[in-house]
């Protein structure tokens, strides 16, 4: 009986402790985030944020599966603390209410490439998105970021070139007679990426 | 038979018990440290060199990089935590394994479950929440598996025949506890019944680093309290230090993971019980460091005769320096600049393998032989072993440690003209140090090699036939004694 | 908000102080006392203290070395 006693010590004693930080950390926050609502602007109808729909919805799809996320973070540090701002990934710092409708949400925790909370306002070229797909050392060179040339496909030309086919240029052109074309996973993560903008101004974020 | 003989042979009826079990654990996770090598070496070289296998969306670095993390978490670690859980309780306990069948079949059911998630991450099906990416019918499977090894190993608990309750056996039990409460909860609040927007980022590193802290490293420290005393002959220096360690450990390192949030869309309370929790781990480290530091004062020197000594101590070494660094990084001011670096990338491998591994490779040394009754073939690829993954290591740690800062401060620090470093500048600075974890991690890989070829020959009994219990004042390490090896230096 | 902190508060006071409290029962019960016992606990008649039970690497020497007892090789100089 001697050692029943100390297992059932330990065994309580791990579950209050233990007990502890699970409250803190998830049962707490959750009390408090979980009752945010999305907000509108006054004398408008304008409510934000809204949830990913149609493509871009989908295009968060593809995000996901290709794991854009171990390469890109999507939050916005404070004004001083950090360069965040200053290198004008946001004009304000992000909040729990920006992400009220993800899931997953995609904060990410690596920089390295770009953070892409606003990439939408910061970058809006269609065409940009889709070489920078393609091959992202066409419009970055030095860009350690994969090719996902695999989104795309190489067709022969019909007729006229397909009014998406991609503007690519000496080395990169494909061969004479054939276009390349961006396919549905290239467009939606594209729309997804046009749609990421947390600039909407919010009094809790400090404007 | 004097007093002596009979309780080695009772050892190795113990051992003996657990021998299927044990060395299956042990074989397949060998068979995922080797995968997740691969897999790590693919993502490492795609890093500095974007074309590598480009092209292939199963072999894109974002499946490539999540592929490689559960499959030397899910695989590798898990399956060396469940063998010396598994060895380690029966051999604290005095008690055998019963029904170990079914210990095996646990083992199948994880292996299973870890196969689909890493097929699944490589197609495309990966859920990208760190940690917990694979989908959503394998996490079940997973927790069969670990259901069966946690209840057998309190089964052998319950039937202990050792009245004392060794230090390392409450770290077992805290293991075996934290962990389902960790998984469970996460898997519930993240994808079952999802909790809303950024709360799912609180409950996704308080998962993340808990399964660190109360998963890993419960199981490491309970090995390196074994081991050391073990090998060495002598008692842990401070039981009560141990006392306080575990306590300590088991009250402060659940609020850790807040400090993954510093400067995110958190509540500031929330980030700075992180950053206090953080801080509170000194006590429990500090505690550690010392009962194993003052065990080991006077016989270094041992580390010469024992490969489990080598690793078990590089193992513990490198668990006070990434806990201290782990403390400092919770810090706003050193948070800021290593946050979202490769700084973290280099302080998760020193926990996970100059901490973890590595003491996992002591356990294997000192396990694999006991259970199969035939000795390491090859002192030479056992030098090989530790050298290449000790070396190696310190060279990926202090080159992440080091460039990862300076990447960090090069992205806040403004220029001579006020403005921000321009992004590519940083990126090019980063790439000899990517180049450079490439060549540690290929030392690495040849480490796990050695260790692969000296593992297979022991299970196919190549080498000398292990003293047994009648026979243990003959010559010592036989191995030792064929000719090629007399030469060897360190 | 404060909400929020009152509860966190109640929460630390009540699973820390439990923890604490279980910790204080269990060493006025009678747990922590004769600590060396649990730490010589891993030792046995066939694995004592005082011995090495991992020499794979112990390499022979001279000739002379080689004629030396195996336990006196095991044992560890000084405690």
């Amino acid at each position: 009986m001697f050692s029943m006693q100390r297992g059932l010590a330990i065994f309580v004693g791990i579950t209050f402790t233990f007990a502890t930080g699970w409250v803190g950390l998830i049962v707490i926050p959750h009390l408090q985030l979980g009752e945010l609502a999305a907000q509108s602007e006054e004398g408008t109808t304008e409510v934000y944020p809204r949830p990913l729909q149609g493509l871009a919805a989908q295009g968060r799809a593809v995000y996901i599966s290709e794991g854009c996320l171990y390469c890109h973070s999507q939050q916005v540090r404070a004004e001083g603390y950090g360069t965040d701002i200053a290198r004008g990934w946001g004009d304000r710092r992000t909040v729990p209410r920006d992400y009220l409708f993800e899931n997953p949400i995609l904060l990410g925790s690596m920089r390295t490439g770009p953070d892409l909370a606003n990439i939408g306002a910061r970058q809006t070229d269609e065409t940009w998105h889709l070489l920078h797909l393609y091959n992202p050392v066409i419009t970055s060179p030095g860009s350690i970021m994969p090719p996902f040339d695999y989104l795309f496909e190489t067709r022969r030309i019909v007729g006229e070139r397909a009014y998406d086919a991609l503007p690519l240029k000496d080395d990169w052109a494909p061969a004479a007679g054939f276009e390349i074309v961006p396919s549905d996973r290239a467009k939606a993560l594209v729309a997804y990426l046009k749609a990421q903008n947390r600039t909407f101004p919010l009094k809790e974020a400090g404007r | 038979m004097n007093e002596r003989e009979l309780v080695a042979l009772e050892r190795a009826r113990i051992d003996e018990s657990a021998r299927g079990p044990v060395l299956f654990f042990f074989a397949t996770a060998l068979f995922w440290l080797l995968a997740g090598t691969v897999l790590a070496l693919a993502a490492s070289l795609k890093l500095h060199t974007p074309g590598f296998l480009a092209g292939h969306d199963w072999l894109t670095f974002g499946r490539v990089r999540p592929a490689h993390v559960n499959a030397v978490v899910y695989g590798w670690a898990s399956l060396t935590g469940f063998a010396v859980i598994v060895w380690l309780m029966a051999r604290l306990s005095w008690a055998e394994v019963r029904y170990p069948s079914l210990l095996v079949a646990a083992g199948i059911l994880w292996n299973v479950g870890v196969v689909l998630g890493t097929v699944a991450i490589l197609a495309g099906q990966g859920t990208s929440v760190e940690y917990l990416e694979y989908p959503i019918y394998v996490p079940p499977i997973l927790v069969a598996g670990y259901a069966l090894v946690a209840v057998w190993s309190i089964v052998i608990f319950r039937d202990r025949r050792e009245k004392e309750v060794y230090v390392s056996q409450w770290y077992l039990l805290g293991a075996m506890f934290w962990l389902p409460w960790l998984y469970i909860t996460a898997n519930l609040l993240l994808f079952w019944f999802p909790v809303a927007g950024v709360v799912q980022g609180s409950v996704l590193w308080w998962f993340g680093h808990n399964v660190m802290g109360l998963w890993f490293s419960p199981l490491a420290l309970a090995t390196v309290y074994y081991l050391i005393p073990k090998v060495i002959g002598r008692p842990i220096y401070s039981y009560y230090l141990g006392i306080i360690g575990f306590w300590s450990l088991a009250l402060f390192y659940v609020w850790l993971g807040a400090h993954h949030l510093v400067g995110g869309p958190f509540p500031a309370w929330l980030i700075t019980a992180g950053i206090v929790g953080s801080l509170m781990m000194f006590i429990p480290v500090g505690a550690t460091a010392i009962n194993h530091h003052m065990t080991m004062i006077g016989h270094f020197g041992k580390l010469k005769y024992s490969p489990t000594l080598r690793f078990v101590v590089f193992g513990a070494m490198s668990y006070t320096a990434v806990s201290v660094q782990g403390s400092l990084e919770a810090l706003r001011d050193v948070n800021l600049v290593t946050k979202f670096t490769h700084y973290t990338v280099g302080h998760s491998h020193l926990g996970m393998y100059a901490f973890y591994t590595m003491t996992m490779f002591g356990a294997m040394y000192y396990i694999v032989p006991r259970l199969t009754g035939w000795e390491w073939a090859s002192a030479r690829l056992i030098r090989w072993h530790f050298w290449s993954t000790a070396i190696g290591i310190a060279i990926y740690v202090a080159l992440f440690t080091w460039g990862g800062w300076y990447q960090g401060v090069m992205l806040h620090q403004p220029d001579s003209q006020g403005k921000p470093v321009p992004f590519m500048q940083v990126v090019e600075y980063t790439r000899p140090y990517l180049i450079g974890r490439s060549v540690a991690g290929g030392l690495i890989a040849v480490g796990h090699l050695a260790f692969t070829v000296l593992f297979v020959l022991n299970l196919m009994r190549r080498g000398t036939r292990r003293a047994g219990p009648t026979l243990f004042h003959e010559e010592p390490a036989p191995v030792a004694s064929q000719p090629e090896l007399a030469a060897s230096s360190v | 908000m404060t909400v929020g902190y009152l509860l966190f508060l109640l929460t630390l006071v009540n699973f820390g102080g439990g923890a604490v409290l279980a910790l204080a029962w269990a060493i006025s019960s009678g747990q922590m006392e004769n600590v060396s016992a649990g730490a010589n606990s891993i030792f046995g008649a066939d694995e004592p203290i005082g011995e090495m039970t991992d020499t794979v690497l112990m390499s022979p020497s001279t000739s002379a070395d080689s004629r030396r007892s195996a336990r006196e090789r095991c044992a560890p100089r000084g405690a």
